[in-house]
């Protein structure tokens, strides 16, 4: 009877936590890739894994495009991201709740080029949209631009 | 011959440095967004701030000791070169579609009925597998009714596409009750436009 009860709440432990976390995931997913051409990757808790168009994308993922590789990314509030070759960047921060008027988003951009299209966030929030690069940072009042980092 | 490991690590050690000195640029350009709408961007580095405010100026970084250089505007050959391959992955807009109701019900009103076959249209045409259906409502009745009105405006937006063959992992529902009023009335107030259900196709 206890040997039952052991395996019964060990299988529980096992797999109880990914039932739980069902809705977790949909709450995590901040945006998804729209495009994709040639070999990308994502980074997502220290794991790289192949990127796949439709693929859903969470703050922290760490976005990489190969040599010839372009992506198109969006996210929940309509901001565009156009990802060209040899690209790196992750969105470190994402909150989209309109309804609580909580909005915010800092973009840190490693290398490469890009085109961001601000989304309702940077929109309502300019002052809490944020971009960064290892030598500037931005302040965007909600509009279009590009980078290029060497 | 054989090369001493202290050769080696010596010229290891110049190429790192090389490489570590290696000169890092950035450049920032503005453009209008695709409205025509213009904004502002500030470039900040720890030496100084440059501000861009009109369409394709563009400012470079070489050195974060000093403020990005003075903004001059940047030739449309010179973009395309640069930012060809950008522009090629860039996605659609998203298409919206805004739809209708009956005061305090889920009912869409006549006209509104006739948007949904243009949505699933788009929904074809972009292929699209990330639709956002977003439920809202008036003034009228309290803020709680009001929640749950939104919400089940949203969840019957999302049953006719269903029906209509979208795959339902497809679409994201969410309400805002009357927290999010198109346009603003006092409380209590009946707005036709108010009442109404957004449909994002990405």
């Amino acid at each position: 009877m206890t040997y039952l009860l052991r395996f019964f709440l060990l299988a529980l432990w096992v797999w109880g936590p990914g039932v739980v976390r069902a809705d977790d995931v949909s709450e995590k997913e901040i945006g998804f890739i729209k495009t994709l051409e040639g070999p990308a990757t994502i980074e997502r808790d220290k794991k790289k894994m192949p990127a796949s168009s439709g693929q859903h994308i969470r703050v922290n993922d760490i976005i990489r495009t190969g040599k010839s590789a372009t992506m198109g990314i969006v996210l929940k509030d309509n901001t565009i991201l156009s990802v060209g070759p040899k690209s790196e960047l992750a969105i470190d921060e994402y909150v989209y709740a309109p309804k609580d008027q909580k909005l915010s988003m800092l973009t840190r951009m490693v290398r490469g080029t890009l085109e961001y299209i601000s989304g309702t966030i940077g929109k309502l929030a300019p002052q809490s949209t944020r971009f960064e690069t290892p030598m500037a940072i931005l302040g965007i009042r909600g509009t279009r631009f590009l980078v290029k980092i060497d | 011959m054989k090369i001493p490991i202290r050769c080696f690590a010596a010229a290891s050690l110049a190429l790192l440095l090389v490489l570590a000195c290696a000169e890092k640029q950035a450049m920032f350009v503005l453009l209008p967004d695709l409205d025509g709408n213009i904004g502002t961007m500030e470039v900040i580095t720890e030496g100084g701030t440059q501000v861009l405010s009109g369409a394709e100026e563009a400012v470079s970084v070489t050195d974060t000791e000093l403020p990005p250089t003075a903004p001059t505007l940047i030739s449309p050959v010179e973009l395309l070169k640069t930012f060809k391959a950008v522009w090629m992955a860039r996605p659609d807009e998203p298409v919206h579609f805004l739809l209708y109701f009956r005061p305090g019900t889920s009912d869409l009103t006549g006209d509104s009925l006739g948007l949904i076959g243009p949505a699933l249209a788009s929904i074809a045409e972009k292929q699209s597998r990330n639709i956002s259906v977003i439920g809202h409502a008036d003034t009228q009745g309290s803020k709680q009714t009001n929640a749950a009105l939104s919400l089940k405006r949203a969840e019957r937006i999302k049953a006719l596409l269903v029906d209509r063959g979208i795959n339902e992992s497809y679409i994201d529902v969410t309400s805002h009750g009357e927290e999010d009023l198109l346009i603003k009335t006092g409380d209590g107030v009946p707005e036709p436009l108010n009442r109404r259900v957004e449909i994002v196709v990405r």
